[in-house]
C-alpha cells in the first residue's frame, strides 16, 4: 500500500530532513508516526501527498510511483488520499454541509451522488444535526469531525492525518480517535502523525518513530516509549 | 462544461464583490485605457474614411489635343541660303553645319538627314485633304527653306539640345515637330487643328486607350467639355476681370477626360502612362495631394500602434494586480482545494473569469463613454464650422459602433484573461 525505500529529503535551504527512511504499510493498517517536532514526521506526510518531492529513494502509494508523478497528474493522485490537519482548514464562509460537498464538487462528482454521500458521511462523524452551521459556530472537535468527513467523502484508500488532535482537549481527542478507528475498520488505511503519548499508548497500534531524519523504531502494538514530546 | 463555467462565473463575481474598492479602481483604470484605445481607433477609422473618400473623389484631367497629330520628336534645323551666296559656298556652309550638328551631344547621328525645301513641302502636302492641297498650289518651295531633319537620343534634355543646335553658326531656326507643322500650315494658311470628324475619332480612340490602362477606374470616366468649362469659369468673374479674357477663342480650354484611379499608391506611374498617350495635350493632377494623404495615413498608423500597445500593457498590469489580490485573499482556499485534489484549471477558472468580467465590464463602460464623447465632438464640430464639415466628412457613430464595441470586447476579454492568468500561475505550484 505505502512503501518508502531509502527515502531522503534535503530542502532547498540545505536542511536534510530525512536521511534514508524505509518502511512498508499494508492495506488496512493503522499507523502512528511519532517523533519530536523537527524529526521528520511532517516531511514524510508532505512526501506522501506530493507536496514535496523526495531527493532520493522511492515512494510507492497504491502502486503509484509518487516520485515520477507529473504536475498535472498530482490532483488525480491526491483524490486517492484523504487529508486531515491540526488546524482543520475549513472554509469559513461555507456551512458544514457545503464544506463537505465542496470536496466532491471539485472532483466533478455528479450532483446526485453529492446529495447522497454528504449526509451519509456527516452521520458517520455524528454531525447530521449541524449540517447548516458554519465553522465558527462549532467546537474544535466538531470542526475536526467536519474535516474528517470532508477527507473521507471521496472514499480515499489512505487517510493521512497530521496531528489531528493537536488543538483538542483529551476527551474530544478521544472522540476523534474513535471515529478514526471506525474509518480504519471499514478498510481505509490510516497514517497519523502525532505527539499525543496517551493516545498512542491506549490504541496499541503500529508505531513508527522518527528521530533526526531516520526511523529509530517500528513496532506493532507499540507504545509512545521514550520519545520526548517537544 | 456548462457547470464549470457557471461555477467560475459565480465565484468570479464573488471575488469582485469581495475586492470592492480594488475592483472599482481597476474597473476605472481599465475603462480609461480601453477608452484611450478607442480614441485612437476612432481617429484611425475617421482618417481612413476621410482619405479614402478624398481618394475616391480624386480625379485626373486628361486634356485632349485638337492639333493634328505630329511626330514631335522629328526636329528640323534650317540653314538659310542667304541672298548673295553661290551654290559652292552654300554647299560649304551646309557641310560645316552638318559637322557641327554631329558634335552636339544627345543628337542621334544616324537620324541626321538633309531635306531640301521642295521635298519638305511635297511631304507635307501629301497627307492633306484635297481642299487643303489647293492652298499650297502656288507656294514656292524656296520659301520653305532647306533643313536637316534629326532625332534626339533617348532621355536627352530637349530644351537644352535645341538651344545648342540653334547656336550653331549658319543655322537660322530650329523647330520641333509641332512647331514645324504650324510653320508649314501657316505657309498655306490652313488650320493646324484636325477636322471635327477626325477629332471625334481621336476622342473615341483616346477613351479606348485610357480604358486599357490597368489602374484606371473604367466605370468612372467623365468627359469635360472645354467650351462649357471656359464659359463656367467666365460666369464666375466680375465684368472687370472678364476684360482680360476678351477676344480669346471660346475653345481655349481643351476638352478633357476626367479619370479616377483604383489604387492611388501607383498614381505616378499611371499619370506617366496617360501622358505618353497620343493626342494627350497634358495631364492635370496634384501629386502633392496624394503624397500628403499617404504620409498622413502612415503617421497615424504608426503612432496608434504604439499607443495601443502601451495602454494594453497598463491594463494588463492593473488587472493582474487586482486578480493577485483575489488570489491572495483566497490562498487558504486554493491550498485546501489543492489538498482535496482540484486540478489547476478548476482552481484557475474563477480567477480567469473574474479577470474577463472585469475586462468586459470595462469595455462596456468605455463603449458608452466613447459614444457620448464621439457624438458630443461631432455636434460641436458641425455647429462650430458648418463649412468645414462639408470638406472633412466624419463617420456617423452608427457607422462605427460595431467595430468599436467589437474591438473593446475582444480587448477586454484578452486583457482580463491574460492579466489574471499571470497572477494565478505562481500560486498554483503547491
Amino acid at each position: 500500500m505505502i512503501t518508502f525505500e531509502n527515502v531522503s529529503k534535503i530542502y532547498d535551504n540545505g536542511y536534510g530532513a530525512l536521511k534514508g527512511v524505509s518502511f512498508h504499510i499494508d492495506k488496512g493498517e493503522f499507523v502512528f508516526l511519532v517523533g519530536s517536532s523537527a524529526a521528520g514526521k511532517s516531511t514524510i506526510i508532505k512526501l506522501m501527498m506530493k507536496e514535496e518531492s523526495a531527493t532520493g529513494g522511492n515512494i510507492f502509494i497504491n502502486d503509484i510511483d509518487v516520485n515520477a508523478l507529473k504536475h498535472r497528474e498530482i490532483p488525480y493522485f491526491r483524490r486517492t488520499l484523504g487529508v486531515v490537519f491540526q488546524d482543520f482548514r475549513l472554509l469559513p464562509n461555507k456551512n458544514v454541509q457545503e464544506n463537505v460537498s465542496y470536496a466532491m464538487e471539485i472532483v466533478g462528482a455528479p450532483g446526485k451522488e453529492i446529495r447522497k454521500n454528504v449526509p451519509l458521511v456527516l452521520s458517520q462523524v455524528g454531525l447530521s444535526s449541524k449540517a447548516k452551521m458554519y465553522p465558527h459556530q462549532l467546537s474544535g472537535g466538531e470542526q475536526q469531525r467536519v474535516a474528517i468527513a470532508r477527507a473521507i467523502v471521496n472514499n480515499p484508500v489512505v487517510l493521512i492525518a497530521d496531528e489531528p488532535t493537536g488543538n483538542l482537549d483529551p476527551d474530544t481527542a478521544q472522540e476523534i480517535m474513535t471515529i478514526m478507528e471506525e474509518i480504519n475498520k471499514r478498510g481505509t488505511t490510516v497514517v497519523m502523525a502525532t505527539h499525543a503519548e496517551r493516545i498512542v499508548n491506549d490504541m496499541k497500534k503500529r508505531v513508527i518513530v522518527v528521530e533526526r531524519g531516520i526511523i529509530t523504531r517500528d513496532e506493532n502494538e507499540g507504545g509512545y516509549g521514550y520519545v520526548q514530546s517537544n | 462544461m456548462f457547470r464549470a463555467i457557471r461555477r467560475s462565473f459565480a465565484e468570479g463575481v464573488r471575488g469582485m464583490v469581495k475586492n470592492g474598492l480594488m475592483t472599482v479602481t481597476s474597473l476605472l483604470v481599465v475603462t480609461a485605457c480601453i477608452f484611450v484605445f478607442g480614441v485612437f481607433l476612432m481617429s484611425i477609422l475617421n482618417i481612413n474614411y476621410m482619405t479614402s473618400k478624398m481618394a475616391d473623389e480624386y480625379q485626373v484631367d486628361v486634356y485632349i489635343s485638337k492639333d493634328v497629330p505630329v511626330d514631335n520628336a522629328q526636329i528640323g534645323v534650317f540653314v538659310d541660303r542667304g541672298t548673295e551666296m553661290d551654290d559652292a559656298a552654300y554647299e560649304e556652309k551646309l557641310k560645316n553645319v552638318e559637322t557641327l550638328i554631329m558634335g552636339v551631344p544627345n543628337v542621334d547621328i544616324s537620324t541626321i538627314k538633309y531635306i531640301d525645301g521642295a521635298t519638305r513641302l511635297s511631304e507635307f502636302v501629301k497627307d492633306l485633304s484635297d481642299e487643303e492641297k489647293k492652298a499650297f498650289e502656288n507656294i514656292d518651295a524656296s520659301v520653305v527653306g532647306n533643313s536637316y531633319s534629326l532625332r534626339l537620343e533617348e532621355g536627352a534634355d530637349e530644351v537644352e539640345t535645341l538651344r545648342l543646335l540653334g547656336e550653331i553658326e549658319g543655322v537660322s531656326k530650329v523647330m520641333d515637330g509641332s512647331d514645324l507643322y504650324v510653320y508649314m500650315a501657316q505657309l498655306g494658311g490652313i488650320s493646324t487643328t484636325v477636322s471635327s470628324s477626325k477629332y471625334d475619332e481621336i476622342k473615341e480612340n483616346l477613351k479606348k486607350e485610357i480604358t486599357e490602362i490597368p489602374n484606371i477606374d473604367t466605370e468612372n470616366i467623365g468627359f469635360v467639355d472645354g467650351v462649357d468649362k471656359f464659359k463656367d469659369f467666365k460666369s464666375n468673374l466680375t465684368p472687370e476681370e472678364l476684360k482680360d479674357f476678351e477676344g480669346l477663342p471660346e475653345d481655349l480650354i481643351p476638352d478633357a477626360y476626367a479619370v479616377r484611379m483604383k489604387d492611388l499608391s501607383i498614381a505616378d506611374e499611371t499619370i506617366a502612362k496617360l501622358e505618353s498617350l497620343e493626342n494627350v495635350e497634358s495631364v492635370e493632377n496634384s501629386r502633392e495631394f496624394i503624397s500628403v494623404i499617404d504620409s498622413l495615413k502612415n503617421m497615424v498608423k504608426k503612432i496608434s500602434v504604439w499607443i495601443i500597445v502601451a495602454f494594453a500593457l497598463v491594463s494588463l498590469f492593473i488587472i493582474s494586480n487586482t486578480i493577485k489580490l483575489t488570489v491572495h485573499n483566497r490562498r487558504k482556499e486554493i491550498n485546501i482545494m489543492k489538498y482535496v485534489g482540484a486540478t489547476d484549471s478548476y482552481i484557475r477558472g474563477p480567477f480567469i473569469m473574474e479577470g474577463i468580467i472585469l475586462g468586459l465590464l470595462s469595455a462596456i463602460i468605455a463603449f458608452f463613454i466613447s459614444q457620448w464623447t464621439y457624438q458630443g465632438i461631432m455636434t460641436a464640430i458641425s455647429s462650430a464650422a458648418s463649412g468645414l464639415t462639408a470638406d472633412l466628412s466624419f463617420m456617423k457613430f452608427g457607422q462605427i459602433w460595431i467595430q468599436i464595441i467589437g474591438s473593446y470586447l475582444i480587448l477586454g476579454t484578452v486583457i482580463g484573461a491574460f492579466g489574471s492568468s499571470i497572477s494565478v500561475r505562481r500560486y498554483l505550484h503547491v
